[in-house]
């Protein structure tokens, strides 16, 4: 990638404080992100994937998250020095998200015209007729027939699909530099999935946005994103290409979920392949690689402390004492 | 790992030590953390034992006989002096209050050749009745009855009768202060108009009020239950017919109903409490029975309802033995908060004359006989009223309480 | 649209129709009856005055009877007042209960709205906990005692507002005790339903969308969140009404108002059939129009309702 940095993620911390103790939701994430580039990040329920991105632009709910430490540079500004005005800005305008479930999402009292024409007024300074007018051009981009009429319908009345799809459009309306989707397609239909990414593939190639796209399907990834990354427990195992990662595997947990994916070409005798063990409760965790009682490979250290990341060409970045050891 | 010795603690894959935790205990530890809940929990404990322990403080002499009538002890104010002071300072105060109207009057008589309270004499004077205050100066007109009352050596003036007449009471008082028991009973919250204690009527009213609340709403919370249950397991017409029921006694006051069944039935019926519960439990079972049915309808197609059914339970079985526990959360929550409305309405009852009869006596009632004596004894009112408001408040706070410590996820939580 | 809505307004009468027949029969077979606490009325007299009254028929004729009389709207003479007709009282009672009754609801809603607003929006700090506990007060304080008490303190003792009567009396300021007394416990639920419910859509993913798009926090809890967690409100305010109804029979007598709360209880211990009869009725149809009012509001907010 020979684009410029355009996001920078530094050792993000958020933690919440419940009663129970601490949660290390996001504990030491760091990635970049290049103009244009499309990033995945995939993880289990509970890994973090969604806190760091609420993360980056500052929605955490406070109490009871906070986000801890660590730095998001954006053009090489620390977002979360901002003040809240200099944030109300970037949101939306120059880093825009879209949610998982479009049904929850959108306001259900409120007509979609409101809901897209308030963003684009709000951040590109355009009055209400021009807004609407940019708002329908828009829907129609993102595939919604008969855009005029619809606009001024209710998200209810529309299916989840094309509910997905005003999302969309709605989060690509004022042009962002970066579009963050957190699980765009994990509430829809199979069927209706593909359509959705096909979508977003096509217009952020237009527009050239930047993609962070969170999910839980390595096949979704493999389809869209060039850098993967590969959160476990609130932190990245490993990051680097797609076809690097895929390719060539190299964090334990990364060859289970590769592992995982039920292949259609070999023969229907095999057991399926899991990885044993669940994802760690991530209260009061101790110092050790939170993978180790599902790993393979376990040593003796990966019980006692954490492994140092160690990187190598480009991009590519595995936190594995598998590796350190090899370094060494 | 030894399999011969059971482990006493489970430990998960880190090693480290993991408390198994069961619904209720885990609700218990949240609702520890809620402090006001918490009070809330020992004021609302405090009262039941109270209540409950009341015939043998009674008994005991810790507190006074709530039906015995004093008369001479009637209206006194809250206090820790015995009764016999009490009734001293009243007297003495009211001998002064005459003694200056008398003075007042004379001073107007030497000025003005005319005593306003001298003209006055209703007949026989046996008994003398003291006057409110003072006789109106504008009524001039002076005619004599003379009377045949005993007391004709006295002068013709009423007040100075009744100064007379006080006096000797004050004396009567003072000299029985130390023997006669009446008069060194202590009221920490006063007397009402018979002389009864305040006290331990209210503590006796709390039995009644209380039992009617418990058994009252135990009442309406099993008819909302079996209604709400049998409505959501089953569904279809059966569900939409009682849901249109429910809602159109929801809307209406049926409170109003309840009042004209009460006024109707006339005294001797309305002596019976299970007439008053049913009543009351006719108006309040309807939040229960759709609180219960919402929770069914979400856990009627949850896997262990299916597992059941597979294995050939019968209907009634998986409403009471399956579906119905995992409803208890809620049932709780609402119990809870039905208990304050319950009694609410039945003190709404009683202060209407329509609920609990003489002899018995609940909150309800003896706020209603307060604001009666609410001008001049306050505390006649105060006492049942702010009784009754702190166990109302209490039981709020509670069932707010357990509904943030049963489902984290409700409304309230903050 | 106005199908469903004659649809409703007919649905309403086989309600009414099962109201007026429940109580109907359930007065008439109560024992006692309007005559029976007379002192001994001559044996002729009594038939004669059963027969004006058509007590001689049979229940079942008198029910309908009764019916066709309401379909007249003739409601009938009071049994007890006996130089005045029900329609009468109705006629003089009813539009001071209504507006009584309707100040009292319009204070709960606009009160307990703002209260449950600046609770939710200072949640857990000072505001709220005096909010709250304001609240509970008030659903915990009867208004057999608030009224009173009010009406001791503020009209008695401190002179600041008139102890009872009327308007005619006193002039407007004659509502404000009434009112507020029948309004408090309303107040209180109203603030505490629409803090939880604000609460809660805080927390809701669409409210997480507006703030993603860099809208202010004043925008979004104005124009995003106000709309939906209000609903809840407007669905309570057919309980309320007819809470406020059952209310007005207490504070009517307490405070002295002229309407026809006042002689509802005493009615019923007299056995006064066509008066209590006469208020069942009127009551229940001020409060069956209320729940549609209050259901046909509620379709006109919620986008997600259609009245097809």
């Amino acid at each position: 990638m020979t684009e410029e940095v355009i996001l920078q993620v530094k050792d993000l911390k958020t933690y919440f404080h419940v009663d129970e103790g601490i949660v290390k939701a996001v504990d030491g994430v760091s990635f970049d992100l290049h103009k244009g580039e499309t990033l995945g990040i995939v993880g289990e329920s509970g890994s973090g994937k969604s806190v760091t991105n609420l993360s980056i632009i500052n929605l955490i709910p406070n109490p009871p998250g906070k986000i801890a430490g660590g730095q998001v540079l954006f053009h090489d500004k620390d977002i979360l020095k901002m003040s809240a005005n200099e944030i109300r800005q970037i949101r939306g305008n120059k880093i825009s998200m879209i949610f998982q479930d479009p049904m929850t999402s959108l306001n259900p009292f409120l007509k979609v015209s409101t809901q897209m024409i308030e963003t684009i007024v709000l951040h590109q300074g355009l009055d209400k007729k021009a807004a609407k007018a940019k708002a329908i051009e828009m829907l129609k981009l993102a595939g919604i027939p008969a855009p005029e009429k619809r606009i001024d319908q209710y998200p209810h009345q529309f299916s989840g699909g094309m509910r997905q799809r005003v999302m969309i459009a709605m989060g690509l309306s004022c042009n962002p530099e970066i579009l963050i989707a957190d699980e765009p397609t994990s509430a829809l239909d199979v069927t209706i999935q593909a359509q959705i990414l096909e979508l977003m593939k096509d217009l952020t190639k237009k527009l050239g946005t930047a993609v962070i796209l969170i999910t839980h399907s390595l096949g979704v990834v493999a389809g869209m994103c060039n850098t993967i990354c590969v959160m476990y427990a609130g932190r990245v195992v490993e990051r680097g290409r797609t076809e690097d990662i895929f390719g060539e595997p190299k964090h334990p947990y990364t060859q289970g979920l590769i592992h995982s994916v039920p292949r259609l070409d070999r023969e229907n005798s095999e057991r399926l392949f899991s990885i044993q063990g669940q994802p760690p409760n991530v209260i009061d965790l101790p110092d050790c690689c939170p993978f180790y009682p599902r790993c393979e490979k376990a040593m003796d250290i990966c019980k006692k402390k954490y492994p140092t990341v160690v990187h190598s060409e480009n991009g590519r970045a595995v936190s594995c004492w598998l590796y350190a050891e090899e370094k060494k | 790992m030894s399999d011969n010795k059971k482990e006493t603690q489970a430990v998960n894959e880190f090693n480290q030590v993991m408390k198994p935790v069961s619904l209720w205990a885990d609700a218990w530890k949240r609702l520890r953390k809620n402090r006001m809940a918490l009070v809330s929990l020992y004021i609302v404990s405090f009262y039941i034992i109270i209540t409950l322990a009341a015939p043998l403080l009674s008994s005991m002499g810790v507190i006074h006989d709530y039906k015995e009538q004093i008369l001479s002890n009637a209206s006194l104010a809250p206090s820790f002096k015995p009764a016999g002071a009490l009734v001293v300072a009243k007297l003495e105060k009211r001998i002064v209050d005459l003694e200056e109207t008398i003075k007042s009057h004379q001073a107007l008589e030497a000025e003005t050749g005319y005593n306003p309270s001298s003209g006055f004499n209703f007949g026989p004077t046996a008994e003398v009745v003291p006057t409110e205050g003072e006789v109106d100066p504008n009524q001039s007109f002076s005619l004599n009855f003379g009377g045949t009352g005993t007391d004709t050596t006295a002068s013709a003036d009423p007040l100075a009768r009744e100064l007379e007449f006080q006096k000797t009471e004050l004396e009567r008082v003072k000299a029985e202060m130390e023997t006669n028991p009446s008069a060194k009973k202590v009221y920490i919250l006063g007397t009402d108009d018979l002389g009864r204690d305040m006290f331990s009527r209210i503590i006796y009213g709390g039995r009644i009020s209380l039992a009617i609340g418990i058994v009252g709403t135990l009442t309406a919370a099993l008819v909302g239950i079996i209604f709400g249950a049998v409505s959501g397991y089953i569904g279809g017409w059966l569900d939409n017919l009682m849901m249109r029921f429910v809602d159109i006694m929801y809307g209406l006051p049926y409170m109003l109903m309840v009042i004209i069944i009460m006024a109707m039935i006339g005294e001797k019926a309305r002596g019976s409490f299970v007439i008053l519960f049913i009543a009351i439990a006719l108006v309040s079972w309807l939040t229960i029975a759709r609180v219960v049915r919402g929770q069914i309808i979400s856990l009627k197609n949850s896997e262990f309802v299916e597992a059941a059914r597979s294995m050939g339970a019968s209907v009634p079985r998986i409403i009471f033995r399956h579906l119905l526990p995992n409803t208890l959360g809620v049932i709780v929550v609402f119990s809870t908060l039905l208990m304050p409305s319950f009694i609410m309405n039945e003190s709404f009852l009683s202060f209407l004359g329509l609920g609990v009869s003489a002899p018995d006596a609940s909150w309800g009632t003896l706020v209603s006989e307060g604001v009666k004596a609410m001008e001049y004894s306050t505390w006649q009112l105060l006492g049942p009223a702010i009784a009754m408001t702190i166990f109302l408040f209490s039981m709020n706070f509670l069932g707010d309480g357990l509904r943030d410590a049963l489902d984290p996820q409700s409304k309230n939580r903050t | 649209m106005a199908r469903y809505f004659i649809r409703r307004v007919l649905s309403l009468i086989p309600t009414l129709l099962i109201i007026i027949t429940l109580s109907f029969f359930m007065i008439r077979l109560a024992p006692g009856g309007p005559f029976s606490r007379e002192k001994d009325v001559p044996e002729i007299i009594l038939q004669n005055l059963l027969k004006r009254y058509h007590m001689d028929e049979s229940l079942g004729r008198q029910y309908l009877r009764y019916l066709g009389d309401i379909l007249r709207w003739d409601l009938g003479p009071s049994f007890r007042y006996r130089d005045i007709t029900v329609n009468e009282m109705i006629d003089q009672g009813l539009p001071v209960s209504m507006a009584l009754g309707v100040t009292a609801l319009v204070m709960s809603v606009f009160s307990g709205v703002a209260v449950g607003i600046i609770s939710a929006l200072r949640q857990n700090k000072w505001p709220d906990y005096v909010a709250v506990s304001i609240a509970v007060v008030g659903i915990s304080v009867p208004l057999f005692v608030m009224g009173p008490v009010l009406q001791l303190f503020v009209g008695m003792r401190w002179k600041i507002l008139p102890m009872g009567q009327w308007v005619s009396v006193h002039g407007w300021k004659a509502i404000i005790l009434p009112a507020l007394t029948l309004s408090f416990p309303y107040f209180a639920y109203i603030a505490r339903l629409s803090r939880a419910s604000i609460l809660e859509v805080l927390r809701s993913d669409y409210i997480r969308t507006a703030r993603a798009k860099g809208l202010k926090e004043s925008v979004v809890v104005w124009k995003h969140v106000l709309k939906g967690a209000l609903l809840p409100v407007v669905t309570y305010l057919g309980p309320a009404f007819s809470g406020i109804v059952v209310g007005s029979v207490v504070v009517e007598s307490v405070f002295l108002v002229p309407g026809i709360g006042r002689p509802f209880v005493q009615s019923a211990i007299n056995r006064d059939y066509t008066l209590i009869m006469g208020e069942v009725v009127v009551y229940s149809i001020v409060l069956i129009m209320a729940n549609l009012i209050v259901d046909i509001i509620y379709g006109f907010l919620d986008p997600r309702i259609s009245y097809k």
